[in-house]
């Protein structure tokens, strides 16, 4: 009787030491969490919903090519358009259903930018829905883990809890490292290369979750000479056709100038900085052409002219010093 | 994985326990062979044939050696050299091949290509335990009757296989195969003792690794300051990182109530070379003194060669002799089984002269204190000694994480360009470690080294604490989580270090 009494405390004691590391993890986290400070991957692709509800008119979504390749600050910088990247390391097509899925009950965008290179992801996806509620979970409760550093930025004089935090960024991710792309000479065949069959039907439910919502689908490929072929061109552009959808490919638009000696972080699979320029640049011509509205001066967009400014002192200000002739 | 990975924290070890819990307590130590087993197919793949073969081999030998009476020793000597050989031959073929180069290259003949061997970790460690079972079976150590997997478990025990403590059978077997209930007290004193290993590696291990490696592999770029302040750096990392996952090994262990041996006790504390190695990597030197040192000291070779000295009136040199050649077996094992390179061998070369010039000349030494009239057990003289002692330790790391000898050599001889200006300028919070980073580390380092001081002094600060109110205790454990949790060196913005010692 004693014992059951003595585990019994144990493991109370237990939960209750847990459950209070986990409230003060929140708590503290709050605190160490500044304006624009850069987050964790994980968080990243979840950072829409901490967007106010009804402010995103573009979502771009897609694995790590989305968020390396478009810029949403600098498209708003330049037209004042409302875009956010939704993108997450290594995602798989039905990852992305389930984000865009979420996301709608939320936000109303006229427009998805899909990046196709997770359309090409081999394989089917292991326990999606377990990995995609652990994703949620861990985006909410370990902002500490991932947040080394964050101390050193603290200003003591200055110490105060932040309710909510936000990505300035808007799901971008800056990397100002380069490493060459080294041609290994990629055969130039016509064939056409296709999805794998779960690719294609999450693909098939996105196109039609956005039918419902009626929001325009646009597929996107981001420059990547690494992965790009001719043949996922082919399919894409086939599959385009067939569903009557927009595309751009951007590894076949020469007036880029990507320059793959130093416009890549990582040999050709990312661009760095100086790559997702050109590529939002690019983007951002073309989003003029849709039905977009400049948004610059609309007051439910205070938080955006915020965090412009923060993103023009920390990334491109810095950047701008650093990169001759950018 | 290591034991610090995400994996084994919270998914390795948290399914280990559970089922633990589930085996009949007959047959718990079943379940942690099974994790050992899976644990080491993880972290070597099927290098695990050699673990394999050792367990076998020294089951079968032992056997053979109880069954016999005749040639036993004989026996012993073939299981240990086998053991020792598999080692020699995974560890050292290159290194043996390269030296031999060097001298076929000089007299024009051409050289041997350099095998491609793959070397599963933590063989320094289990073939050391394996080599102690043989030779303690031989001695009638120990005395349960042979099981073979209980001797697998033993070589192969997942908290101890990567970096040890270098355990012997009969030291451990009996909390090892027990089956203990996972207990409460045992789980939070473990857990403790987790954290605060973790807070040694991840504060101040893994952040100073920067500047160490920085300096080390440029040394051609920096000299005085930089070189002395990367060499101590250096120690305080091997310190911290060897004696941190020490402790993660310890607690692992307490949390399933295995008791296993301390290898670390406030090494910095030593006033001699000798009792440096009495309070550093315990069990490592506490083998080579059971196993290699007495045995050819006190062997009759030894014997015969001081009775042949005493005759000629050479007493003294009689009976250093003996120690002598004991220690400089002892510290050329020492400094080779550490990995198969010159600066390691000079390495234990260093302490071979240090210690052996300690024990010859102590007679020597004490009567000059004496007629200087210096009270050796005054305590500032205690203090001189173990400042002393520490500057010879620091001296020897420098050599024992420089690239080679010849570039020991270089910083060693660098250290006299002696200038401030790399502090006045700023440019040493360049190298890796910024004011901050500085400013953390330097506070860790003194956590570190009060709760030594502590320790030093016999009181058990863990005991201490269980003794608190639990709104005091839990205020303490969460202020140490969080302060790993926020000032660890982890991450993305650091490159993941590995466990020093299991590189060896």
């Amino acid at each position: 009787m004693e014992k059951n009494k003595r585990e019994k405390g144990a493991i109370v004691k237990s939960i209750l030491f847990i459950l209070i590391f986990f409230a003060l993890l929140q708590g503290v986290s709050m605190f160490l969490v500044k304006d624009g400070s850069p987050i964790s991957i994980v968080q990243k692709s979840r950072g829409i919903f901490s967007e106010p509800s009804n402010t995103i008119d573009v979502i771009y979504l897609g694995d790590s090519e989305s968020y390396t390749s478009i810029s949403p600050m600098e498209i708003w910088q330049t037209y004042g358009f409302a875009s956010y990247v939704a993108g997450s390391p290594g995602r798989r097509t039905i990852n992305a259903y389930f984000l865009l899925r979420e996301a709608l009950k939320y936000q109303k965008p006229k427009y998805v930018f899909l990046e196709t290179n997770m359309l090409f992801r081999k394989g089917k996806a292991k326990l999606p829905t377990l990995f995609y509620q652990m994703e949620k979970m861990a985006a909410l409760y370990q902002p500490m883990m991932l947040r080394q550093n964050e101390w050193k930025k603290l200003d003591l004089m200055k110490l105060k809890p932040m309710l909510r935090w936000k990505d300035f960024m808007k799901g971008f991710i800056y990397n100002d490292r380069v490493k060459p792309y080294k041609n290994k000479g990629q055969s130039d065949e016509q064939t056409e290369e296709l999805p794998n069959e779960e690719n294609m039907l999450y693909f098939k439910k996105i196109k039609q979750l956005c039918d419902e919502k009626n929001i325009k689908m646009i597929l996107y490929t981001a420059p990547t000479p690494l992965n790009w072929t001719k043949g996922k061109h082919n399919g894409i552009k086939n599959m385009a056709e067939k569903y009557e959808i927009p595309m751009i490919d951007l590894n076949v638009e020469t007036s880029l100038n990507m320059d793959w000696s130093v416009d890549t972080y990582d040999g050709g699979n990312h661009m760095n900085y100086r790559g997702a320029r050109k590529s939002t640049a690019f983007m951002a011509e073309y989003m003029k052409t849709l039905e977009l509205e400049d948004k610059r001066t609309d007051p439910r967009y205070k938080h955006w002219v915020k965090d412009s400014e923060f993103y023009k002192k920390e990334v491109f200000d810095k950047d701008e010093k650093s990169i001759p002739n950018s | 994985m290591n034991y610090l990975s995400p994996a084994f924290v919270f998914l390795f070890l948290p399914i280990t326990m559970c089922v633990y819990m589930i085996f009949p307590k007959k047959f718990r130590w079943v379940s942690l062979l099974i994790a050992s087993y899976i644990f080491f197919y993880i972290i070597s793949s099927y290098v695990i044939a050699y673990l394999l073969f050792t367990t076998i081999s020294v089951y079968t030998i032992s056997n053979l050696m109880n069954k016999v009476d005749r040639h036993k020793l004989a026996i012993c000597i073939t299981g240990v050299l086998l053991q020792l050989g598999i080692l020699i031959f995974l560890k050292y073929t290159n290194f043996f091949i390269g030296n031999m180069n060097i001298v076929r290259d000089w007299i024009g003949l051409p050289t041997l290509h350099r095998m491609k061997i793959l070397v599963p970790i933590g063989i320094s460690f289990y073939t050391l335990q394996a080599v102690s079972y043989l030779i303690d079976t031989y001695r009638g150590g120990i005395k349960e009757p042979k099981h073979l997997g209980k001797l697998a478990l033993f070589l192969a025990f997942f908290p101890t296989v990567m970096e040890g403590p270098i355990c012997r059978f009969h030291e451990i077997s009996s909390t090892l195969m027990e089956g203990k209930s996972l207990q409460y007290h045992n789980i939070t004193f473990g857990l403790q003792r987790v954290i605060w290993g973790i807070f040694k590696k991840v504060l101040i291990a893994d952040r100073v690794n920067g500047v160490v490696n920085e300096v080390f592999q440029n040394y051609h770029h920096y000299s005085g300051i930089v070189v002395v302040m990367a060499t101590c750096l250096y120690t305080i990392q091997l310190y911290t990182d060897f004696s941190g996952s020490i402790d993660v090994t310890i607690g692992i262990g307490q949390i399933f109530g295995i008791t296993i041996p301390e290898n670390f006790r406030q090494p910095f504390f030593a006033r001699s070379a000798t009792e440096f190695w009495k309070r550093w990597h315990i069990t490592l030197g506490r083998w080579f003194k059971d196993y290699i040192f007495y045995p050819i000291a006190l062997s009759k070779t030894m014997r015969r060669l001081k009775k042949r000295f005493n005759k000629r009136q050479h007493a003294l040199l009689g009976k250093n002799i003996a120690v002598a050649i004991a220690l400089f077996a002892v510290w050329f094992s020492n400094g080779l089984w550490h990995g198969p390179q010159w600066k390691y061998i000079l390495y234990g070369m260093y302490f071979f002269i240090w210690i052996s010039i300690e024990v010859m000349l102590e007679p020597t030494f004490n009567k000059m204190y004496a007629r200087l009239g210096i009270r050796t057990n005054a305590r500032w003289f205690s203090y001189f000694q173990i400042i002393r002692t520490v500057l010879f330790i620091i001296l020897g790391e420098l050599f024992f994480r420089a690239t080679d000898v010849k570039a020991g050599f270089y910083m060693l001889t660098s250290i006299a360009d002696i200038s401030l200006q790399p502090l006045l300028d700023g440019s040493i919070f360049q190298l890796g470690m910024d004011r901050r980073d500085f400013f953390i580390t330097c506070i860790a380092i003194l956590i570190v080294f009060l709760v030594d001081v502590i320790h030093e002094g016999g009181y058990s600060i863990r005991e201490g604490i269980a003794r608190q109110y639990i709104v005091k205790r839990w205020t303490l454990y969460y202020i140490a989580l969080f302060v790993i949790i926020i000032f660890g060196a982890y991450g993305v913005n650091y490159v993941p270090i590995s466990m020093l010692y299991a590189d060896f």
